[in-house]
């Protein structure tokens, strides 16, 4: 298994997102190739600010992916995930805007061309990784623990090809696989302010603790999350909070049911410790 | 084939401002002057018009005109009035043809001089075509004096009793075990609050008693053959298992079935039923049926015949089979109702994964005496709400599921504002995009409701959720919208929520519509033949629509639509005949091969094979000239009058030059 | 510019004429997770082009706290593409220089935009400081989540700078491609 990687800013800084992934592709045999010199994708503030150079930063990491032979790149962020697939889809229906950024690609000897398939790396673990290869290599650990799967918004939406856009299963079937008790809750696709939560931190502070309390309320003792600014969101969110709920990566997760150190997954990383968890012997 | 002397009439309408200021009617006029055989062409304001008439017969009585043109509007409303035009100035009706030059040139081109070339290329193909024309002759037929109901809600019980009681025989064929359809299930009716079962069951009982009905309940149409007067039906009788004539209606069955865990379709799933059961108190008939799929005897070949046991009047027959019942009838009425929408997709109301989430008809059901809660308005932990949401507009005016408003929703969660006030004394939130109360004293009942305390917010329903904002309401649901009256965003912690369903069209009634030859619109409703002036009848000839099946409607309407069917199909079987249809297929038997491929395309058993002679022969009272059989013959020996190659080909060669 | 030529631009850019189908309902304003910020919501807004409010509709911060969530669009019972418009309008404002001053997402953006313009790719670090700059107290606030950060290495200052980020950097700012969106 062979993907073209488009890692996007916040995964180097996020808590220990790089090392679980990595611990993972080497026990599955997948093999994630990092675009060279990729750019940001631009996220929503290009789109809100200047479109010809929101499209021209994405349409520059499809030539890239391109050059590299693929035409299938997978994300592990759910804004770089949306960005790539909307800018992919405008572009592919306005040739004319392609051929005036290609003119600016070709200054860099670039060349884009055609369709692309975006792909969260969910999508890749849930439903390229065969169903017995996790079960193989899983071990008892955390058997039935109680887990609350949140995905945020960019990933199911505006989308509904993946999963439901409102009530998505993925995660949750994903993590049941993986030997962990899934919790039935409501928060799943709510927002949790993402970059706002830097300017207007008071109002998206209450986002945050809605989607706290709920899982708490539904006895999810710990989030799991797909997107690095989610993540961190929730993470950081829980400051003051009496018994915080730690919130790791699917992969740290996923990890963790492989029998993967917590140290080679980063686990330390998390601002919510989660060793809580880890001493739980069974 | 040609006349030797032709002499054709042209005649151009204006049709007010529809055709003439796009289409240049002298131009197209001037036009049809040069054409062959055109012995005159006029223009005038309205064909339509008995002037317009006029002109033509005095045409054809002054100038000997033998056969003519009018290029005007589609030929489904006027055709008939221009053919009789010609028959009443003595010459075949069929030597006429139409053109339409306002569907298909003045309405559809933005650009004059377009449309004023195609007006001209149309007129010149209908001329070449006329020239073809055989004069053709239809026979009178005597009609059958009796009308099929099929489906026995409100809308077909009154067409049932509106028939019979003008003295013809209906047979109302309903596919329930009992007939009364969505209207039994209501408790309380709008405006006027009146009590359904109290209006209706008086219906129920006169259907199942009056002497001109015979009800087929438990029982589906399978297939309608023939025309307009003359119609045969045959109709399957799916087995009871319980004989009507025995049955005295006694209920001791119900209580002894060992198998009572049933959901009740009838109490929309709220309560259950047993195996052997009757769908509620006041059904008509009285007889129960047995569920085959749940009784331990007929589903698992089990012992038990606790009912068989323990009725007196030995009514229990597990050995009942399907029966088919042949009927002929001169008219029918479709009456298949409508279903209220799923709101299981629309995640975001939270129906199937809230227990307090209700639609509209399992709220309908919770107020019903004879409902799971005897009427009273509980939710499922047995306690009264003391705080009830109501939406709006739930699958409609939304064009990802139904994009039309579904007329009746406003009213009826109204009603159920006033309902839960009086009975709970709850506090209720209804939430509306527009409120539409069209309907004689509907405004006045709103206006009352507000009175009676309601708050009524104008903002469609974003989700229902069980995130509570404040702690004290976990286990309660929010209800998140706007009041878009005032900015303000809301989220209303509720005990209950009321989902207003939409309507749209009741499983299988496209089948249905198969079945009587109609078509059905985009959304499933089956098609009127005028949206206005003709919204009873279909056109297909004989057969009439009442109630929801042509769309949605409250119960006043219904009831009128249904009464209105019936006077359609009395009035046409009073007549006593119809005419034969003239357009049908010929095969000519000197061409005919004897093949008999036409038999088996054919899909009215119109065409029988004479062995005798070797070929085959049209049955021209079956025939509805669909023309399949002379697509198919390869011989060429099968053709539609009217509608002969001859005649195409002229028409499109005119069209193409 | 007038209100009306401001109207009938909107109009002629891919989405703008789908407000017309707008039932005024209220479920994009009442889906949107940041709606208790907005003076208007996107339903209001849509009012005021119609109506040829152009002005207040430009000048209007609502579209800026859009965080492009979506939630308004798939509940949309017209499918308007809510979240496509507000970046429309955030996209008019600027080249018509109506930027509502008041609202502080628009630096954050230029501090996200800037950090991209200089390297290619952004730290979170780079951008908090462009935008620090800008909104000191903000900037504070999070000072202490630096440290934090810091402690668990997390915290990179400068972004890997990338071959492209000349070419990033070159690209012709504000070309008009509404057709697209």
């Amino acid at each position: 298994m062979k993907y073209g990687f488009f890692p996007g800013c916040s995964y180097n800084s996020a808590a220990g997102y790089r090392q679980s992934v990595d611990a993972i592709n080497r026990l599955m045999g997948i093999d994630l190739v990092e675009i060279p010199d990729w750019n940001c994708c631009g996220a929503t503030a290009f789109f809100s600010l200047d479109e010809f150079k929101a499209l021209a930063l994405t349409a520059r990491l499809f030539a890239l992916a391109q050059a590299s032979g693929f035409r299938e790149i997978v994300t592990v962020c759910n804004a770089c995930y949306t960005t790539l697939r909307k800018a992919n889809q405008i572009l592919s229906s306005n040739p004319e805007t392609v051929s005036r950024i290609n003119e600016e690609l070709s200054k860099e000897s670039l060349l884009m061309e055609g369709d692309f398939s975006v792909r969260h790396y969910l999508d890749v673990l849930y439903n390229d990784v065969p169903a017995e290869k996790w079960s193989e290599n899983l071990t008892e650990r955390l058997k039935d623990y109680e887990v609350a799967c949140y995905y945020g918004c960019q990933f199911t939406r505006p989308w509904g090809d993946i999963d439901h856009m409102e009530q998505p299963t993925i995660l949750d079937r994903f993590i049941e696989r993986l030997g962990f008790l899934p919790v039935d809750h409501s928060a799943r696709t709510i927002c949790c302010g993402a970059s706002h939560a830097i300017s207007y931190a008071k109002e998206c502070g209450l986002l945050i603790s809605r989607i706290i309390r709920e899982v708490r309320a539904k006895g999810g003792r710990v989030i799991t999350t797909i997107c690095p600014l989610c993540q961190f969101n929730l993470d950081s969110g829980q400051k003051g909070i009496r018994n915080p709920i730690p919130v790791p990566f699917f992969t740290q997760l996923a990890g963790l049911a492989l029998g993967i150190n917590a140290s080679e997954l980063g686990l330390d990383k998390l601002l919510v410790p989660i060793n809580r968890i880890l001493s739980r012997k069974l | 084939m040609k006349y030797d002397k032709l002499k054709i009439g042209v005649y151009i309408c204006h049709c007010g401002m529809n055709i003439a200021p796009k289409v240049d009617v002298e131009a197209v006029v001037e036009f049809a002057k040069e054409l062959d055989h055109v012995a005159i062409a006029r223009e005038y304001k309205f064909m339509c018009s008995n002037p317009g008439q006029e002109l033509i017969k005095n045409d054809i009585k002054e100038l000997g005109l033998n056969r003519v043109v009018v290029a005007s509007c589609s030929p489904r409303m006027h055709e008939p009035t221009f053919r009789k035009a010609c028959e009443k100035a003595g010459i075949n009706p069929h030597y006429f043809q139409m053109a339409n030059i306002r569907e298909h040139s003045s309405w559809v081109t933005k650009d004059s001089k377009e449309a004023t070339a195609k007006a001209k290329d149309l007129v010149a193909a209908a001329v070449a075509r006329v020239a073809y024309h055989r004069p053709l002759h239809s026979r009178e037929m005597a009609v059958k004096k009796s009308i099929l109901v099929i489906g026995g809600g409100i809308a077909g019980m009154q067409s049932a009793i509106s028939a019979a009681d003008s003295g013809y025989k209906v047979y109302l064929v309903e596919r329930e075990p009992s007939i009364g359809g969505h209207m039994a299930k209501f408790d309380k009716t709008f405006p006027t609050l009146d009590c359904a079962a109290c209006i209706m069951t008086p219906k129920m009982v006169t259907v199942g008693q009056h002497e001109n009905i015979e009800l087929l309940t438990y029982s589906e149409v399978v297939s309608l053959e023939g025309f307009v007067g003359n119609f045969k039906a045959k109709i399957l009788k799916k087995p009871r298992y319980v004989d009507e004539d025995k049955c005295t209606g006694c209920g001791v069955c119900m209580e002894k079935c060992p198998i009572k865990k049933i959901p009740s379709e009838f109490n929309e799933r709220l309560s259950n039923r047993t195996a052997i059961y009757s769908p509620f108190p006041q059904a008509v008939p009285k007889t129960p049926v047995i569920d085959p799929e749940r009784c331990r005897v007929l589903a698992k070949n089990k012992r038990c015949g606790a009912c068989e046991k323990f009725c007196d009047a030995g009514a229990i027959d597990f050995e009942q089979k399907p029966m088919y019942l042949d009927i002929e009838v001169g008219a029918v009425i479709v009456s298949t109702g409508f279903k209220t929408i799923d709101p299981t997709s629309l995640v975001n109301y939270g129906y199937g994964r809230y227990p307090e989430v209700y639609t509209s008809l399992e709220f309908e059901r919770l107020n019903n005496a004879t409902g799971p809660t005897s009427g009273k308005i509980l939710m499922k932990s047995g306690k009264p709400p003391e705080k009830v949401a109501i939406i709006h507009c739930v699958g409609s005016r939304d064009v990802r599921y139904r994009k039309y408003c579904s007329r009746v929703c406003c009213m009826y969660s109204i009603k159920f504002a006033h309902l839960v006030r009086e009975k709970t004394g709850a506090e209720v939130w209804e939430f509306y995009i527009d409120i539409r109360s069209p309907g004689k004293l509907y405004e006045e009942f709103y206006s009352r409701v507000q009175e009676e305390g309601v708050h009524f917010v104008r903002g469609r329903v974003a989700e229902v959720t069980d995130i509570p904002d404040n702690q004290e309401d976990f286990g309660r649901l929010t209800v998140v919208a706007e009041n878009t009256l005032t900015r303000q965003p809301k989220r209303i912690p509720v005990d209950m929520v009321i989902l207003s369903v939409g309507l749209e069209p009741a499983d299988g009634s496209e089948d249905v519509a198969r079945l009587v030859g109609v078509s059905t619109d985009g959304d499933g409703w089956l098609t009127e033949l005028h949206a206005k002036l003709a919204p009873v009848a279909t056109p297909t000839g004989g057969i009439f629509l009442a109630g929801c099946c042509q769309g949605p409607k409250d119960i006043p309407d219904t009831v009128a639509q249904a009464m209105a069917a019936a006077g359609e199909a009395a009035s046409l079987l009073s007549k006593g005949t119809v005419s034969t249809r003239t357009e049908i297929s010929y095969i000519d038997p000197d061409l005919c091969a004897g093949c008999q491929t036409c038999l088996n395309v054919c899909a009215y058993s119109a065409i029988q094979f004479d062995a005798g002679r070797g070929v085959s022969v049209v049955n021209e009272v079956l025939c509805q000239g669909c023309g399949s059989c002379s697509a198919a013959c390869p011989s060429g020996a099968a053709s539609v009058k009217h509608f002969t190659d001859k005649q195409v080909m002229e028409e499109m060669e005119a069209i193409l030059n | 510019m007038d209100e009306k030529k401001l109207q009938n631009i909107f109009y002629n850019t891919s989405y703008g004429k789908k407000i017309l189908k707008c039932i005024q309902c209220g479920t994009c304003s009442a889906s949107c997770p940041l709606t208790g910020l907005m003076e208007h919501g996107p339903r209001e807004l849509f009012a005021l082009i119609r109506d040829g409010d152009m002005e207040l509709a430009l000048r209007s911060e609502t579209p800026w706290y859009c965080v492009s969530c979506y939630q308004c669009v798939v509940r949309c019972p017209q499918e308007i593409p809510v979240i496509d418009l507000m970046y429309c309008l955030k996209r008019m404002s600027r080249e018509y220089d109506m930027v509502p001053v008041s609202h502080k997402i628009p630096d954050l953006y230029r501090a996200f935009s800037q950090a991209v313009d200089h390297h290619g790719r952004i730290s979170e670090a780079m951008v908090m400081a462009n935008y620090g700059i800008l909104h000191p107290v903000d900037a504070f606030k999070n000072i202490s989540m630096a440290l934090e950060l810091l402690k668990r290495k997390r915290l990179e200052f400068f972004p890997r700078q990338i071959i492209g980020r000349r070419w990033v950097a070159q690209l012709p700012a504000g070309e008009k491609v509404r057709k697209n969106t």
